[in-house]
């Protein structure tokens, strides 16, 4: 007879006998003693926590001979026969490799005859979730209601892959995963019945590396004892199930945290050389960095700590403290991307030392906050208007509060009237302002419109030479001179040549053919009431039409008293004055220009060129006004 | 071979010898760990070991049923491998089935389950309940790259053992004794392996030295010409038949390693191109730290792109070009 592992030589036989799941033992002995017995039953739970064993205890106990209160005798001949997996009334079928619907249909077949010679017959559905989905709807109408001598018992680790309409079916009993304290106390127990000697530590430790599965404990001493026969050292025990001992395990963490390159490199070589799997190890690693993160957010007196060790307890919250929780995320996504990187990757060590290497090269990571307290730190000690601090915290409120002086002088200079206004709305305001003053009828208020003062005023004056501007001039003063007995107009000042573009405007919105003629156009000379005007761009004058010649007389009659008369001079016309159409473009730039320059010069923007030395301003985005 | 003559893996040897010698041989064993480091060799030599004619602590090599084994012949060994991408249901059903029978002439079953990162849900499900309760004298052993691709109902009913990476004084030995390369190759070889003994690429080794000069050449050399003619090659490498790209990202993996090793000043016998320092330190300078973790995620990006099917030229070139936007000389 070959050797039979641990595992399955201490398959629990009693109720009693499954470890932390006394609710459900209690629960069904009592059923199997008050012989209110359900005729379907669902086992769910993690791997190696007793669903199998307790199928077959209560297969056992509802067809032993001689139960003793509720529990399998273990000697009775249907026991025996049920322990060697030779009863011809009990089924334990493999869902997993009979999942189809014609297995299905077989066992609904042989429900129906009664059991040769147990009181029951037991359908034990191991591995149930993997059971079709046409598997489990023939199996429907049997589970609700078999025959009275049919017990059905389902067992999976996986309750959510079965439909709920099984699941209804079924009293359910959840196992759950056994406490540690509870499963070294059992593993002390075996190993005193199996006379072997190992550690209360070791089994402690073994405890925590099955998470709860007794199989997987079982199964640990099974191999710690094959190899070292009858005793094993906790050395040992670390060694052959390559577990890393809690020293080396902080020293590298530590020497993570530590941002300490060479000393991370050395562990992690150890490590491998002790032969350590590199999945482990991650999976360790993430493990470890989740719970710094979450004693950082606990604090070391949870609950949730109590299956650690003080010790390790105790090294968990210094590391803890010798770092951020930030950076411990930054850690955690490293190490998360390694898993990932892992699982393609031919060289998995490289990788992983690569992502080693780049979590000790890890710069911290600065929150906004932090850096919003840098820059004010900076600002203050620059020495600059310390008072602009205050100012930009509370900068709806506080505007009396100077900025710099050479800055604010040009603001007031500039406009005065939008003194009040929020720096950044500041732009804004004056570029609507302006539209607003381009659609004015008066023409007076035109030069008060173009926006920047330096050379803010009427076309005329504008002009670079200064021989032509006093032509003008001339001209101005021949039109007043010459002035042709004006009627008592509104329109008394108005001066076609020198208020040119305002004149125009108030053309276009007369009239928007003549508009589109008026638009191009400039004045060639205004002189004894005769009106000459001409295209820059030299379009034959015969464009106008007569009608349209007339019509615009008539119109300028209106304003500049009834006998002026307009005539269109032939070919191109030079022309200091602006048409229409250029003055629009002019003030749009201007416009243009004034409010980058006002960006440019906003504090804010200068605050942030002086902060980020040698950085520059390399365009600015208008958004349209 | 003996279980013995196994090199590197003194560990899960001297586990597996002492599990034999004192009896407690479980039905189930895992080997996990990555390739190439003589997991399936080990569990032939167990295999021979449990059935040698000898009756010794270790397979004789020589016996009838030792050399049937080591050919497969053997009627109680089998070995189930995948079928296409995975282990499927009627594989794992075939081979229960077979396990089931009475050993014919051996005293031990083996079935062997080689790469059993493949099972799909079915399939792995499918043997649980045999791998808890298999017939007497029956060993099934998995053998897997990393557990955690198992499902833990499976991995909770077997022993496992962990095979390490080996040291380059064992790829080397080992290579040695395996291939008739010259030492440059053979050097070669094993900083390809990274802990593995390669020895399945041998005959590609001209084509790798071939790739890995022209790879470090340009990465030394970004010069406009230089990516020139590494545009027109990658065409070549990615259209290869033999999978020639794994091997450009393999090369560029590792010399992106020995930078970041350069760069935090580690000790230089640890590089795997320790005999290509001077162009190691030469190309350092020209990358920031920064990018040379983030030219490694790219690589690690481009892999995972490739197996996705994406276009293997536009990938490869892609990574060029990004490769020469990080460098700053």
């Amino acid at each position: 007879m070959s050797y039979v592992v641990l595992a399955r030589k201490l398959r629990p036989n009693r109720f009693e006998d499954l470890i932390g799941q006394e609710t459900i033992s209690r629960t069904l002995r009592n059923a199997v003693t008050s012989g209110r017995v359900a005729h379907a039953f669902l086992f769910s739970g993690s791997r190696g926590v007793g669903k199998t064993s307790a199928a077959r205890i209560l297969t056992k106990a509802l067809n032993c001979l001689a139960p003793e209160e509720g529990n399998p005798c273990g000697k009775c001949g249907n026991c025996i026969e049920i322990t060697e997996n030779a009863s011809p009334d009990v089924y334990e079928i493999d869902a997993a490799s009979n999942r189809g619907i014609e297995n299905i249909r077989e066992l609904r077949d042989n429900v129906q005859y009664a059991p040769a010679q147990c009181r029951y017959k037991v359908y034990i559905i191991d591995e149930a979730h993997m059971l079709t989905l046409e598997s489990f709807n023939a199996l429907l109408k049997t589970l609700e209601e078999p025959p009275s001598h049919v017990k059905f018992i389902l067992a999976t680790t996986d309750p959510h892959k079965l439909p709920q309409t099984i699941i209804s079916r079924c009293q359910r009993y959840d196992f759950v995963r056994v406490p540690l304290q509870q499963m070294a106390d059992f593993l002390e127990k075996v190993t005193v019945a199996e006379q072997l000697s190992i550690s209360r530590r070791a089994l402690e430790i073994i405890s925590r590396q099955a998470v709860g599965g007794m199989r997987d404990a079982l199964t640990m001493i099974d191999q710690v004892l094959s190899f070292t026969g009858d005793s094993a050292k906790d050395e040992e025990v670390l060694e052959i199930l390559g577990i890393v001992d809690s020293d080396s395990r902080f020293a590298f963490l530590e020497s993570l945290i530590g941002s300490r390159a060479d000393e991370a490199m050395t562990h992690f070589q150890n490590l491998q050389d002790h032969g350590h799997d590199l999945h482990e190890l991650l999976a360790q690693l993430l493990k470890e960095v989740k719970t710094l993160s979450l004693i950082q957010a606990v604090g070391p007196e949870s609950v949730l700590f109590q299956d650690y060790t003080r010790d390790d307890v105790d090294s968990y919250t210094k590391l803890a403290g010798e770092t951020t929780s930030s950076r411990l995320q930054q850690i955690f996504d490293i190490l998360l991307d390694l898993e990932e990187r892992m699982k393609r990757s031919t060289h998995a060590r490289t990788c992983f030392e690569m992502a080693l290497l780049q979590i000790v090269s890890l710069q911290p990571l600065v929150g906004v906050p932090e850096l919003l307290k840098e820059i004010r730190k900076l600002r203050k000690d620059s020495g600059d208007s310390p008072s602009r601090e205050t100012a930009l915290e509370t900068n709806q409120q506080n505007h009396s509060v100077p900025d710099s002086p050479s800055l604010r002088d040009k603001q007031e200079e500039s406009r005065p009237e939008l003194e009040n206004n929020d720096a950044s709305m500041v732009a804004e305001s004056t570029g609507s302002k302006i539209t607003s003053m381009l659609r004015d009828d008066s023409p007076k208020e035109v030069p008060k419109a173009v926006p920047p003062p330096q050379e803010a005023v009427a076309p005329f004056e504008q002009n670079p030479e200064p021989a032509e501007t006093s032509a003008f001039v001339e001209e101005q003063q021949n039109f007043s001179s010459s002035d042709i007995d004006k009627s008592a107009e509104p329109s008394q000042g108005l001066s076609p040549p020198s208020e040119w573009v305002g004149f125009a405007e108030k053309i276009q919105k007369r009239s928007s053919i003549l508009g589109g003629l008026i638009r191009n156009a400039v004045p060639a000379s205004w002189k004894d009431g005769v009106l000459k005007l001409g295209f820059k761009s030299g379009q034959p004058s015969d464009l106008v039409g007569d009608e349209n010649r007339n019509n615009l007389e008539s119109l300028v009659r209106e304003f500049a008293g009834p006998k002026v008369q307009v005539e269109w001079v032939e070919g191109k016309l030079d022309s200091t004055l602006r048409t229409l159409i250029e003055e629009e473009r002019y003030l749009h730039q201007q416009l243009q220009q004034s409010r980058r320059e006002e960006a440019e010069s906003h504090p804010l923007v200068q605050e942030v060129l002086k902060i980020f030395t040698g950085s520059s301003i390399n365009a600015v985005h208008l958004s349209q006004a | 071979m003996s279980l013995q003559q196994i090199l590197g893996q003194e560990k899960a040897i001297r586990l597996i010898r002492k599990a034999i010698s004192h009896e407690r041989i479980p039905h189930a064993w895992l080997f996990s760990g990555m390739a190439h480091i003589g997991k399936y060799k080990t569990a032939l030599a167990l295999a021979q070991t449990l059935n040698c004619l000898e009756n010794g602590d270790d397979a004789c090599g020589h016996c009838d049923f030792c050399r049937q084994i080591e050919h497969e012949h053997f009627p109680d060994f089998r070995v189930v491998r995948p079928e296409g991408k995975n282990i499927r249901i009627a594989q794992v059903r075939d081979a229960l089935d077979w396990l089931h029978l009475r050993p014919d002439r051996a005293k031990y079953r083996v079935l062997i389950f080689e790469d059993a990162d493949q099972f799909n849900r079915e399939s792995a499900n499918a043997f649980l309940k045999t791998l808890e309760e298999p017939p007497p004298d029956t060993l099934i052993i998995l053998i897997n790259l990393n557990p955690q691709n198992l499902l833990e109902t499976i991995v909770s009913r077997c022993q496992h053992i962990r095979f390490r990476p080996l040291s380059r004084e064992m790829v080397l030995e080992i290579l040695r004794a395996e291939t008739e390369l010259s030492e440059d190759q053979l050097e070669l070889l094993v900083s390809f392996g990274a802990g593995g003994a390669r020895s399945d690429l041998a005959l590609q080794v001209e084509l790798m030295q071939n790739i890995q000069d022209s790879v470090i050449g340009s990465l030394t050399d970004l010069s406009a010409q230089c990516m020139e003619s590494m545009l027109q090659r990658t065409n070549d490498w990615a259209k290869s038949k033999n999978e020639e790209w794994r091997l450009v990202l393999d090369v560029l993996e590792n010399w992106f390693r020995d930078l970041a090793w350069i760069k935090h000043h580690l000790p230089h016998q640890d590089l795997f191109h320790a005999q290509k320092k001077q162009e190691l330190e030469q190309c350092s300078k020209r990358f920031r730290l920064e990018d040379v973790y983030q030219f490694s995620k790219d690589l690690a990006e481009t892999r995972k792109n490739i197996e996705l099917n994406a276009n293997r030229t536009l990938a490869l070139e892609s990574l060029w070009i990004r490769l020469k936007h990080y460098s700053t000389v």
